[in-house]
């Protein structure tokens, strides 16, 4: 996932991976399932749009 | 061996045949592991045995025995016979790296795969975790933290993140399809 880096990098998101996985991990610690789920759409649907900004 | 005829819509005629003897047998050994529920580490009967047994010569047991070691399934050890081996993701991952190569965005067309199986590992983790897993997935989110300007070794994290995900969901086959379209 290079690419994605690179993306994220260009847009001054560096931290934007961790703070995803920072809110999944909270949800699946708290046992909600349905907020696990909902942030895991949520962080991979980000991921598909990055990947589609790229030429 | 009996041959089988084929009529195609140009009325050429195509010559099959039928299954050779040594995929017949894999297939056989297969049913057989299964049906004997063996697992890792046990041992399959001898060739010479599975060639009486089979009433066939020793080259097609040993094609046989081949193709099952190609498919992940047995490993051959000089002196010991066939032994059966723990399942991996090692064919899936072979699966989904040549599969790519069909499609036009494959990179796209992997994460639309990726995101169900993904969803729905955070659901069963959310439902199943341990305290052990709680404890890697805060390991790896702090090496993350202080990794942050390193480029492949966020990468690397990353995959472990989601990857440790799919181990508390303690489902094994949901984390070998996992890792295996992670790393194909």
């Amino acid at each position: 996932m290079i690419a994605v880096r690179e993306k994220r990098e260009e847009k001054a998101q560096i931290g934007e991976e961790q703070r995803w996985h920072e809110t999944i991990l909270k949800e699946i610690k708290e046992g909600s399932a349905e907020g696990a789920s909902a942030a895991m759409k949520a962080h991979l649907n980000e991921v598909v749009s990055l990947l589609n900004q790229i030429d | 061996m009996q041959n089988q005829s084929v009529k195609t819509n140009s009325s050429m005629r195509v010559d099959l045949k039928r299954e050779t003897l040594p995929a017949q047998i894999s297939k056989h050994l297969l049913q057989h592991i299964t049906d004997q529920n063996m697992k890792p580490g046990d041992l399959l009967p001898s060739a010479t045995n599975l060639a009486t047994e089979f009433g066939v010569s020793h080259p097609v047991i040993r094609e046989a025995l081949q193709s099952l070691s190609a498919l992940g399934v047995i490993t051959v050890l000089k002196g010991k016979g066939a032994i059966i081996k723990s399942v991996d993701d090692e064919s899936l991952r072979i699966f989904f790296q040549r599969v790519q190569q069909t499609e036009a965005n494959p990179i796209v067309s992997l994460m639309e795969v990726r995101i169900p199986l993904e969803i729905q590992s955070a659901t069963l983790a959310a439902q199943r975790h341990t305290h052990e897993d709680i404890w890697t997935l805060e390991n790896i989110i702090t090496e993350m933290s202080q990794s942050l300007e390193n480029a492949s070794r966020t990468i690397a994290l990353d995959t472990e993140f989601h990857l440790a995900i799919s181990q508390a969901t303690h489902n094994r086959i949901l984390l070998y399809l996992i890792n295996s379209t992670r790393n194909a």
